[in-house]
Parts: structure tokens; C-alpha cells; sequence
């Protein structure tokens, strides 16, 4: 393996790690008052965090490549807080690129799982004056846990596999912005098949094992739920 | 009566399918344009349309892509690249008869600095480096993007501007980097210039063209291309190589062909 394809896939890892582990701790309150809300205005929130589901990436790149440019909104604002730097082709702007991408895998498996933690255990353990930290970690984390997996799980995953919006706003520089997908995506325009085949395969490879993980868990926690509710 | 009913609607679909009518729609070139190309091949292409009496699709990407699909058997007939080593290459894995190749137009390289006044010098600018991005299009696939990596080392700057280089993934992304103001200067082609003056604001400066290899665009014709189809591509790339042709691609930013082989 060429030495910038092992950057690229190191890079890989750390931006889709660090960008998981930030959407998870946005994605916990906002999963929780979502699940909660009785609001009308839940459904519109709803929409806007799906939005990259359905939109092009190019749409967030483009945008995000206005936004980020030094003269764009989001630098003016680092600017008043002090923050003198670019985020345009550079690691922190593939990381908040990568969280607006990413936001709906973080947040909608979390949804779901509160959603399906039933309101009476939490009257139950309130009524027992359980704080909230506790009730959070002995009632509602358990029986969330595979939101918790999935969430991260697929955050991650789909971080991976990112494209549009690296190309748009990474700049492509090795070692520094240039992600996995874009290494393929050059190798295979400077028609280097075997290296862009070398990369491919262990995309596949890491995909299908990300599924298998998402899946056996879903299975193992299903049946635990089960024989747990049966027991309650 | 159901047989004699399908036999029928065959007939009818037969019949419309090798009509005159349908046969005009027929002669249609399937043209791939490298995507530096594109804009120019769209001025030039409805006058070759009205006295062919033909269509022209054009189908634009990266050389390197554009490639790739033919390898695939994408149905293009022509192929205008952005180089002349890929063309070659198509005719060595015998998708492109070789003989057919020709030069259709030279390429120029400008730097786009949007901050400087137009007259100011560019190199001392890049000397300084106060700046935080430089932005050209990907050296190992695009040929402007390998020009200006050869400028930049005649001018002793490479090392000095590593860190500073963004890339593109063609000279469309370079310059886009620049006019979103994400870079603040960048190597682009000056037929980009030369198409929307008005968008290019700044310095826009004239790389002299001894500081590189030659910009050479080439086409060629591709096995698909049968019949009328390689008569009306041989048609294509002499008009392509005509006087008036040549004459209007030199105020669309590219350079003089003289002296290079080609049909002439």
C-alpha cells in the first residue's frame, strides 16, 4: 500500500471518529426532545435533520464552501470569537462538513429508541425520586442501548463513505483532506485500477462488517428486550 | 386476430424506426468533451450542426473519467481530451484509430489573484507567500494542473508552497476555489478568463509558455464511429482544424496551433 493511501485511510478513521463522537453528544438531547416533544413545530425539526438524507450532497458542499470561505458567514462569526482560521479545505471543516452530512444517522436511531422507552418507568422512577442523572443511566440508557449502538455505528460508517461534500470543500490535499472515497475516485481517473481496487475492497469490507455489527446487535438486544419485558 | 394484431404493431414500430424521418434523427455524433472544452465545443458546435445537418451530443467530464468509460464502452464517436497521451492511449488498446488524431487546440495557463491590481507582478506575490491558499487543478490528472506544478518549480517556489496548495479535481473546481474566495489565488485555464471576463476579476496573469510542456488538446476518432458516423467525425476534426475554427479559439483563450502536427 502506497504511503498516501494509508494517510488517506488513517485520515479516514479520525474524521469519521471525531465526528461521531461529537454528533453523539448533539445528537442525545436533540434525539430526546424530539422523542418527547409534543410540539407542532416537531415535525419541522424533524424535516430539517433529514434533510441531507435526501439532499445532494453537492447542495451541502456547495453551501458549505460559501459558508466556510473567509469572507463567509460561519469565518465572520469564528472571526468575532477570536478563531483566525480557515475552515475550507482543511480537518475541522471535513469535520463540521461531515456533521451536517452525517446528522440524521446520529440522531433518528436515538429518536426511535426514546420513543420506545415507555413513559411509565420514567413516572415510576421519577416517583421514586431517582435523579435525573440516574434515571438516565439506569432507566433510559438500557433500554436504549441499541439506538445507542446503531447511532453510532452507522454515524460512523457513513462518515466513511462521504464524497460530495469532501470533494467540494477538502481541497484534496493528502495527508490532510483527502479521505479514502477521494483517493478511489483518483486513483481511478489516473487510471491506477489496482490501487483504487485495494482501497474498494476494503471499503467493502469495512461496510459489510459495520452492517453485520448493526444487524447481529439489533438481534442480540432484540431478544434480551424481549426476555427482559417479559420479566417486567 | 391477436397474432395478425402484434404482427401489425411490428410492422408499424419496423416501419417507423427505418423511416426517412427517424433516419435524419439518426445521424447524430456522440462527441466527449474533456470539461475544460466544454463551453468552447458549445459556441462551435451549431455552426458544424447547420451545415452537417446533424446533432452533436455533447457529453463532458475529466479526461481521465471520460477515459475510464470508454474502456467500458461507452458509445462516443469523438473524443476531444485534454491532453494528447490519453487519445493515444485509446488507440494503442484499440478502441481509437490512432490516424485520426489530431491537435484541436493549445492550451493557456493563467494565475487568477483577485486582490492584486492587473499590471502588479504575481511571482514576487507567491514569493511572499502571504496568502493561505494556492489552488490548482490535480497535477497527476489534469494537464493544467501539471503545468502549473512545472511553472511553480521554474520559479523555485514548489517547496516554499507545499503547504499551501489546494487541489481541484480540474481547472472548473481551481477556479471556483478562487471566485468563492476559499483560495486566494489560483492556476487556471485563460479560456475560463476569456469566456466571462466580467467573473474575473483581479490579476489575471499570463503564464509564459516556456515555463511548461505545451498545452496540447488532441481528438480523436473513436472504432464505435461507423459509416456515416466516422465520415461526420472526420468532418468534425477538419472543421475543428479550419482557419476560421482556429481563429475563433484564439479569442476564446487558447493559443496558436501553428507548427504542431495535426491535419492541419
Amino acid at each position: 500500500m502506497e504511503r498516501d493511501d494509508l494517510d488517506a485511510l488513517l485520515l479516514t478513521l479520525e474524521v469519521a471518529g471525531l465526528t461521531t463522537f461529537i454528533l453523539i453528544l448533539i445528537a442525545l438531547p436533540l434525539g430526546w426532545a424530539l422523542a418527547r416533544s409534543r410540539s407542532r413545530w416537531r415535525v419541522v425539526f424533524e424535516s430539517c435533520i433529514a434533510l441531507p438524507l435526501v439532499l445532494p450532497p453537492t447542495v451541502i458542499g456547495f453551501y458549505l464552501l460559501l459558508l466556510m470561505s473567509p469572507q463567509g458567514g460561519v469565518s465572520a462569526f469564528l472571526k468575532s470569537l477570536g478563531w483566525d482560521g480557515q475552515l475550507s479545505f482543511s480537518f475541522s471543516g471535513l469535520v463540521l462538513g461531515s456533521m451536517f452530512y452525517s446528522l440524521p444517522f446520529a440522531v433518528q436511531p436515538l429518536q426511535a429508541a426514546f420513543e420506545r422507552v415507555p413513559q411509565n418507568l420514567l413516572d415510576a422512577a421519577a416517583t421514586l425520586r431517582a435523579s435525573a442523572r440516574s434515571i438516565f443511566f439506569r432507566v433510559v440508557f438500557p433500554l436504549s442501548l441499541r439506538g445507542f449502538f446503531t447511532s453510532i455505528l452507522m454515524t460512523f460508517a457513513h462518515t466513511v463513505g462521504e464524497f460530495g461534500v469532501v470533494l467540494m470543500v477538502g481541497g484534496n490535499i493528502p495527508g490532510k483532506t483527502r479521505m479514502v472515497s477521494i483517493a478511489i475516485f483518483e486513483h481511478v481517473e489516473q487510471m491506477e485500477y489496482s490501487q483504487a481496487h485495494f482501497l474498494s475492497a476494503v471499503m467493502v469490507g469495512f461496510a459489510f462488517f459495520v452492517l453485520t455489527a448493526v444487524y447481529f446487535l439489533n438481534r442480540r438486544l432484540e431478544s434480551v428486550d424481549s426476555v427482559r419485558r417479559r420479566h417486567s | 386476430m391477436r397474432l395478425i394484431a402484434i404482427g401489425l404493431i411490428t410492422l408499424v414500430i419496423w416501419g417507423a424506426s427505418s423511416s426517412p424521418f427517424v433516419l435524419a434523427e439518426d445521424s447524430v455524433l456522440q462527441v466527449a468533451v474533456t470539461s475544460s472544452f466544454l463551453k468552447p465545443m458549445e459556441k462551435l458546435a451549431p455552426d458544424f450542426e447547420f451545415q452537417e445537418k446533424t446533432t452533436l451530443r455533447l457529453s463532458s467530464g475529466a479526461t481521465g473519467k471520460l477515459y475510464a468509460q470508454m474502456q467500458a464502452g461507452a458509445p462516443f464517436h469523438v473524443f476531444l481530451s485534454a491532453d494528447s497521451k490519453t487519445p493515444q492511449k485509446l488507440s494503442e488498446s484499440g478502441l481509437a484509430w490512432s490516424e485520426s488524431q489530431i491537435d484541436y487546440a493549445l492550451g493557456q495557463l493563467v494565475l487568477w489573484i483577485p486582490s492584486l491590481p492587473s499590471g502588479a507582478d504575481p511571482i514576487s506575490y507567491l514569493r511572499t507567500g502571504a496568502f493561505r491558499h494556492l489552488a490548482l487543478a490535480q497535477p497527476q490528472t489534469a494537464p493544467y494542473g501539471r503545468a502549473a506544478q512545472e511553472c511553480l518549480e521554474v520559479w523555485g517556489l514548489t517547496a516554499k508552497l507545499e503547504s499551501k496548495k489546494v487541489f481541484g479535481e480540474n481547472v472548473a473546481q481551481a477556479e471556483q476555489f478562487v471566485a468563492t474566495g476559499n483560495a486566494e489565488a489560483g492556476f487556471i485555464a485563460h479560456s475560463q478568463v476569456a469566456l466571462a471576463p466580467a467573473a474575473h476579476s483581479g490579476l489575471v496573469y499570463r503564464v509564459p509558455e516556456k515555463c511548461h510542456a505545451p498545452l496540447n488538446q488532441s481528438a480523436v476518432i473513436l472504432k464505435t464511429a461507423k459509416g456515416r458516423e466516422r465520415a461526420l467525425a472526420e468532418k468534425l476534426l477538419k472543421y475543428l482544424r479550419s482557419p476560421k475554427v482556429q481563429e475563433r479559439l484564439q479569442t476564446m483563450g487558447f493559443g496558436s496551433l501553428r507548427g504542431s502536427h495535426g491535419a492541419g
